[in-house]
C-alpha cells in the first residue's frame, strides 16, 4: 500500500503544505495556500505551479467535484491565503457550479480550521487581503451554521483551533473549539485516529508577562500544530510552526513537555526568519534558548524544511537562523523550497510517512530498479517462450 | 567452467561504478569465486539515522555475489550476511543456513543476459534491501507471498480451488477449532515424500500409502510473515498454537491413538491480510502442508511422540480446470461438447479444447486405433482398443475433464434426445452419410463440420447458426458456390485425392497422406474457433470458414464467410423433394423481382440434388439473357449467350448444374399452362425428378 506523503509546495516565501493520507478514504489536509497569480499562468515560468499540483493530487467528492478535506489556514497573513477565491468554492457546497470552458473546477473545502482571529475585522492595524476578507466571512459562514451541534455535510464543517484572542471568541461555538493540547482525530467527520491525529498546539492563551499590543500581533495567533501520521501503530510526527516569532516559540517550550514538539519533519518558522529564535533584530549572535529549544526536538533523522525564497540578501530567510537549524538537523536534512532540486528548477518536497521508521523523500526512493513482481520493465530484450 | 576473468570483470566494473556498492573485493579460491560487497540501503529518516530499520536490515549491507560453474550463462548466486532476518519474503528456501534473496520475478540468469545484465542485478538487489527496509516487500497489489520453508523434502498435489471448498465445508459444518479430514495417498523415495489427495471413488493399491489429511483453519487473520521452521511435531503444535489453532495437539494424539498411521497430513489454511499470490484462485486463505512421520512416544502405540519428524510439504498445483484455463488465457465452454469422429482431427481438436479447460466432452466413434493411427492421431498407442477409450484416457485422466459418455458406435445409433440446443456437436468424420444424418431437423444441437482438404492445404469449418436456420448440408453446398468464384478455393475443395495411401487389404482401406504436422497447422486455428464458440454462444448466421495453407507449408489465410438463412421453397408437387435456396441466392431473386415491377421477370436456376435425401440446393444463378422479354402477365426467357453459360455450368467440377428456371408472378398465381409446357420441355432434358422450376410471388417461392 501506498504511503502517507506530505508536500511542502514551493510558493516563494509563503507556506502552502499537502497531506495525503492511505486511509480508504484518501483523506486530504492542505495547510496554508499561496497561489500567486502567475502560479497558475503557464505562460508565467516564474512560480511554480502550485494551483496545478494541487488539483493533481486532490480526489474528487461523488458529485466529481475536487475536495480537500481540511483547510487549515494557519493565519490571515497573504502569502498563507493567497488564492483562496480564485482556487476554492466558498458558500454553500450546493451552489457550487461547473465552469464554464476550460476554468479549472473550484475546489470544494470539506471542513474549514481556523484559529477565533478570523474574526478580527480588516483595520488599519489588521489589514485583510480579499481573499483574508473572503476566508473571514466563509468561517462565519460555516460557524453560524454550526452555532447548533448538528452536522451539516462536508462543504459546511469548520473547526476553531486553539486559545481565544478575546473573550467569549467561540461562545455558543464550544462543540467545534479545539483548545491547546487537544487532539484532532476527525477530519471532515471522518474518524481516522488509527491513522492520523492532529495536535493543536497554539495559538496559546495570553500570557502572564505579555504584553495586549504584542499578544494581538498576527503572527501571534498563528495556528500550530504537529500532526501524527500512524502506519503500524507508530507514528511520523511533523511540526508545522506557521509565521511563529521567538516569543511564540518560547512560550511554547514552556507551555508542553518536550516530547510534544518532537518531529521528523518541522518547516522553520516564519520562512526560516531570525525572529523566531531570537528578540534581538539586529545582533545575529543571541539566539533565545527556550524558542531554539521548542525548535530542536528533531527524532533522529529529522528535516527542517525552509519554505522560503532562496536565501539571498532579502530577509527572512535568514542566513544565520539556517544555520542554527542546520546545527539541529545536519547541512543534509535542512531543505529549502526554493533550492529543491535546484534552484533553477523548483519541485515540491516530498515525502513518504513510514511510521517509528520515520520518514523519506520520495525522491530518493529508487525508482530505476524495478519490484520483484515487474518483470516486463526489467528487461529490453525481446523475451519468446521455448516451453 | 568459465574462469577466466574477463567474464567477471563486467559484474565487478558494474559493482565498482555504483554509487550505492563500496568495498568492490573479489576472492577467488579454486573453483569457487566470490565477489563480496557492501550495499548502502537507504531508508527513511529514524531508521538510517540509527543505521539499521525496525525490519533489521543495516544501512550497510554485506552483499555477495557467488559465481557458478556456467557464469556469466548463469547468474551470480545472491547471498546475504548469515544473521540477516529472515522473517521476510521473496527469500529462496535454504536448508543451510544461508540467506538467498530472490530479487527477481523471473529467470535471473535470463535477466542476466540482458546488455545491461550486471546494472540489472544490482539494482534489483538494492531494491529488494531498500523494500525490505521500509517493510513493502510483501505488495497488497501483488499479493500475499507464500510463506517459505527452508527445507522442502516432500509435495502435495492439490489443486487450490479442491483446497478452498475443503475449507469451506471445515468452516461450515465444524465447530472452531475442530478438524476435517481427506483421504490422501503418500509414496515415499528415498528422503521425498510426495502426496495428493484421493479423489472420490478412487482405487488406490496399497493400504499402507493411504492416510489423512487433516485441514485446521486458524481464528483470526494472521498478519505477521515468518518462514516455516517445522522440523518435528513440536515444532508445529507450537506454530499452531501462535496462530491460535490451539486444539491439534489434542486432535493428531486423538487420531493416532485411534488408527496408529504411519504418515499423517496436515495443513494449516492461514487467513492473510490479502489474497495469497496464486494463479489459481483469489483467496486470503494460505495453506501450509506437513507430513507427520509418525513415531510412538514408547512401545505401546496410544500415544504419539511429540519429537516425530516432520517434513515440509509444497504444494504442487494439480491440473484443474483454474489451471489449464489460466495457462490458456481463453474462456471455457458452457455448454457440451459432442466430438462426432475421434480421429486424427478430431482428437486434435478434443485435446485442444481440454488443454484448454474445456470440459463436459462425449465420444463418438466406431473405429478402433489400428498402428498406422499413431502417425497422426492426438494419442499414441500400441494395443487396440476404441480410439473413443485412448482419447477418453488422455482427457480424464491426464487432464481431468469430464468425459461425460463415451460411444463406440456411430452416431447414427446413438440417443437423439441427447441433441439438445444446449450443445454442441463437432463432426470431423468427413463423412457424407454423417453430415447428411446429422442435418436432419430431429438434431436440435448446432452443429460445427470440420474437414480437410487436398492432403491438408485446406481446412474448412462449417458453422451452423445457433437456431439452425442453415445446416451443415446447406453449408456444403454453399461450398459449392463459393468454388464457383474463388478460384483458390476451388482448387483445394475439387482436388482429387491421387496419392491416397493403402493401409489395410480391403477396398476401403485408404487414407490421406498427409503428415501430424500438417493437420495440427489446420487443427489449432479450428480449436481456437470451436472454443470460442463454445464459450459464448453460435452464431445468428451461419458461417464458414477456411483456411488455406501457403506453398511455404507454414503461412495459414483463414476467412470467415456469413451464409444468409436458408429458404425452404413451398411445395406444389407431390414428388416429396425439398427444396432449399441457399445463401443470398433468395435476396437475388426478390431483387430482380422488385427490378423488373410490375413485369414478370425469372432466370435460369443452379445447384445440385441428392437423390438419396429427395433435397435440392439452389446455390447460384444464370441471369436472364438480354433478349429476355418480360410483361405484367408474361416472361420469355431468351437465349443470347444462355448455352454456355450453361455449359460452363455444367462442366465445371462441382457436382452442380443448371436445374430449371425461375419466374415472377407480381401478381401471384400458380403456373400457367405456358408455364408447365415450359417445365416439360426442360424435364425433357434433364428428367422429371432433377428438374426444379419456381414460380416467386410477392411472399413465397413455390416449385412446381
Amino acid at each position: 500500500m501506498a504511503k502517507s506523503k506530505i508536500s511542502f509546495i514551493p510558493v516563494d516565501n509563503g507556506n502552502m503544505t499537502l497531506l495525503q493520507l492511505n486511509d480508504p478514504d484518501k483523506t486530504t489536509i492542505l495547510v496554508d495556500i499561496n497561489i500567486r497569480q502567475n502560479a497558475d499562468d503557464e505562460k508565467q515560468k516564474d512560480y511554480y505551479d502550485a494551483a496545478t499540483y494541487l488539483r493533481e493530487h486532490l480526489r474528487n467528492d461523488d458529485k466529481g467535484r475536487p475536495i480537500v478535506d481540511v483547510l487549515l489556514i494557519t493565519h490571515l497573513d497573504n502569502d498563507h491565503i493567497c488564492g483562496l477565491q480564485r482556487h476554492f468554492h466558498l458558500g454553500k457546497p450546493e451552489d457550487w457550479k461547473k465552469p464554464e470552458g476550460d476554468d479549472p473546477k473550484k475546489i470544494i473545502i470539506g471542513e474549514m480550521w481556523a484559529s477565533t482571529r478570523y474574526q478580527k475585522n480588516h483595520s488599519v492595524s489588521n489589514k485583510l487581503s480579499e481573499d483574508a476578507k473572503a476566508f473571514k466571512s466563509e468561517m462565519k459562514r460555516r460557524a453560524e451554521l454550526n452555532r447548533e451541534d448538528v452536522d451539516h455535510g462536508s462543504g459546511n464543517r469548520v473547526k476553531i483551533l486553539g486559545e481565544d484572542h478575546q473573550e467569549d471568541a467561540c461562545e455558543g461555538l464550544e462543540h467545534i473549539v479545539y483548545r491547546c493540547g487537544e487532539i484532532i482525530t476527525n477530519f471532515n467527520m471522518k474518524n481516522i485516529h488509527s491513522k492520523c491525529t492532529v495536535t493543536v498546539l497554539g495559538p496559546l492563551e495570553q500570557q502572564a508577562e505579555e504584553d495586549d499590543t504584542a499578544f494581538d500581533e498576527r503572527n501571534r495567533g498563528s495556528v500550530i500544530i504537529r500532526i501524527d501520521v500512524i502506519e503500524n501503530n507508530q507514528a511520523s510526527k511533523i511540526l508545522l510552526t506557521a509565521d511563529a516569532e521567538v516569543d511564540v516559540c518560547k512560550y511554547t517550550w514552556n507551555s508542553y513537555p518536550s516530547s510534544e514538539l518532537e518531529y521528523d519533519i518541522m518547516n522553520a518558522p516564519h520562512h526560516c526568519s531570525w525572529h523566531s529564535i531570537s528578540f534581538d533584530k539586529e545582533n545575529k549572535e543571541t539566539v533565545d534558548q527556550d524558542a531554539l529549544n521548542a525548535l530542536s526536538q528533531a527524532l533522529s533523522g529529522a528535516y527542517i524544511i525552509s519554505q522560503s525564497r532562496a536565501f539571498e540578501s532579502e530577509t527572512p530567510p535568514h542566513k544565520e537562523a539556517r544555520k542554527e537549524f542546520e546545527k539541529i538537523v545536519g547541512t543534509k536534512k535542512f531543505l529549502c523550497s526554493a533550492e529543491e532540486p535546484s534552484s533553477s528548477d523548483v519541485k515540491p518536497i516530498e515525502f513518504e510517512l513510514y511510521g517509528s521508521s520515520g520518514v523519506m523523500r520520495k525522491s530518493s526512493i529508487a525508482s530505476v530498479a524495478v519490484s520483484t513482481s515487474s518483470m516486463a520493465s526489467v528487461t529490453k530484450e525481446p523475451l519468446g517462450h521455448g516451453e | 567452467m568459465e574462469n577466466n576473468v574477463d567474464s567477471i570483470q563486467p559484474l565487478i566494473a558494474a559493482l565498482e561504478s555504483s554509487e550505492f556498492v563500496k568495498n568492490v573485493k573479489l576472492d577467488i579460491k579454486g573453483e569457487e569465486r566470490v565477489i563480496t560487497s557492501v550495499f548502502i540501503v537507504d531508508m527513511p529518516s529514524r531508521a538510517k539515522a540509527q543505521g539499521q530499520s525496525v525490519t533489521g536490515v543495516k544501512t550497510r549491507e554485506s552483499v555477495s555475489f557467488h559465481l557458478p560453474d556456467h557464469f556469466p550463462y548463469e547468474a551470480p548466486i545472491i547471498k546475504f550476511r548469515r544473521d540477516f532476518p529472515r522473517n521476510f519474503p521473496h527469500l529462496n528456501p535454504s536448508g543451510t543456513g544461508e540467506v538467498l534473496p530472490c530479487v527477481y520475478e523471473g529467470n535471473l540468469n535470463e535477466l542476466y543476459q540482458n546488455a545491461n545484465g550486471p546494472n540489472l542485478l544490482i539494482f534489483q538487489i538494492k531494491n529488494w534491501l531498500e523494500k525490505a527496509a521500509r517493510g513493502e516487500l510483501i505488495d497488497p497489489t501483488q499479493g500475499w507471498e507464500p510463506m517459505r520453508a527452508d527445507t522442502r523434502k516432500g509435495s502435495i498435489e492439490v489443486s487450490s480451488l479442491e483446497l478452498e471448498e475443503i475449507r469451506k465445508e471445515y468452516a461450515e459444518k465444524l465447530p472452531k477449532g475442530d478438524w476435517l479430514g481427506y483421504h490422501a495417498l503418500y509414496e515415499k523415495s528415498n528422503e521425498f515424500i510426495s502426496c495428493k489427495l484421493l479423489e472420490n471413488g478412487q482405487a488406490y493399491q496399497n493400504d499402507d500409502q493411504k492416510t489423512l489429511l487433516l485441514v485446521f483453519e486458524t481464528p483470526d487473520t494472521i498478519e505477521t510473515y515468518s518462514p516455516s521452521e517445522v522440523n518435528k511435531l513440536s515444532d508445529l503444535f507450537e506454530l499452531a498454537d501462535s496462530y491460535g489453532v490451539t486444539k491439534i495437539k489434542k486432535h493428531i494424539s486423538d487420531i493416532y491413538r485411534d488408527n496408529n498411521p504411519n504418515v499423517l497430513l496436515v495443513s494449516l489454511a492461514i487467513k492473510r491480510l490479502y489474497n495469497i499470490i496464486n494463479p489459481y484462485i483469489q483467496s486470503k486463505y494460505e495453506y501450509l502442508f506437513f507430513a507427520i512421520h509418525c513415531k510412538p512416544k514408547g512401545r505401546e502405540k496410544t500415544e504419539i511422540y511429540d519429537g516425530s519428524r516432520i517434513t515440509s510439504l509444497h504444494q504442487i498445483e494439480s491440473v484443474s480446470t483454474q489451471l489449464l484455463q489460466s495457462l490458456s488465457g481463453k474462456p471455457i465452454n458452457t455448454q457440451q461438447l459432442y466430438f462426432v469422429g475421434c480421429g486424427s482431427l478430431g482428437s486434435k481438436l478434443a485435446l485442444h479444447l481440454a488443454k484448454a479447460g474445456c470440459d463436459n466432452f462425449t465420444l463418438i466413434d466406431p473405429d478402433i486405433f489400428w498402428p498406422h493411427n499413431n502417425a497422426r492421431h492426438g494419442a499414441t498407442f500400441n494395443h487396440r482398443f476404441f480410439k473413443t477409450t485412448i482419447l477418453a484416457h488422455k482427457i480424464q485422466s491426464d487432464l481431468k475433464r469430464n468425459v461425460i459418455d463415451l460411444a463406440q458406435k456411430s452416431i447414427m445409433d446413438y440417443p437423439l434426445e441427447n441433441f439438445t440446443y444446449q450443445n454442441l456437436i463437432v463432426d470431423s468424420t468427413a463423412s457424407l452419410a454423417v453430415r447428411n444424418y446429422l442435418s436432419t431437423s430431429d438434431i436440435k444441437s448446432p452443429t460445427i463440420s470440420v474437414s480437410l482438404f487436398n492432403h491438408s492445404r485446406m481446412g474448412l469449418m462449417l458453422i451452423e447458426d445457433a437456431k439452425r436456420a442453415t445446416r451443415i448440408d446447406d453449408l456444403a453446398a454453399f461450398c459449392q458456390a463459393i468454388a464457383l468464384e474463388r478460384e483458390d478455393f476451388a482448387k483445394h475443395y475439387t482436388a482429387n485425392h491421387l496419392s491416397d495411401q493403402r493401409i489395410g487389404l480391403g477396398c476401403s482401406s485408404y487414407t490421406t497422406v498427409c503428415s501430424d504436422a500438417d493437420i495440427s497447422l489446420l487443427a489449432a486455428g479450428m480449436a481456437n474457433k470451436i472454443q470460442t464458440l463454445a464459450a459464448s454462444e453460435m452464431p445468428k448466421t451461419a458461417q464458414i470458414c477456411f483456411g488455406i495453407v501457403s506453398d511455404d507449408n507454414m503461412s495459414i489465410a483463414w476467412e470467415s464467410i456469413d451464409v444468409a438463412n436458408t429458404v425452404t421453397v413451398k411445395k406444389m408437387t407431390s414428388d416429396g423433394i425439398e427444396v432449399r435456396i441457399i445463401g443470398n441466392i433468395a435476396n437475388k431473386i426478390r431483387e430482380d423481382f422488385d427490378k423488373y415491377l410490375p413485369n414478370e421477370t425469372g432466370g435460369i436456376l443452379v445447384g445440385h440434388m441428392s437423390m438419396s435425401q429427395k433435397k435440392i440446393y439452389i446455390t447460384s444463378l444464370i441471369e436472364a439473357p438480354n433478349d429476355s422479354k418480360r410483361s405484367p402477365t408474361f416472361f420469355e426467357l431468351g437465349t443470347n449467350g444462355l448455352s454456355e453459360s450453361i455449359y460452363t455450368i455444367d462442366t465445371c467440377a462441382m457436382p452442380i448444374r443448371a436445374l430449371g428456371t425461375w419466374h415472377s408472378h407480381p401478381k401471384g398465381g400458380g403456373p400457367s399452362a405456358y408455364d408447365i409446357t415450359t417445365k416439360k420441355k426442360i424435364e425433357a432434358v434433364l428428367g422429371q425428378q432433377a428438374t426444379c422450376c419456381l414460380i416467386v410471388d410477392q411472399s413465397d417461392f413455390y416449385r412446381f
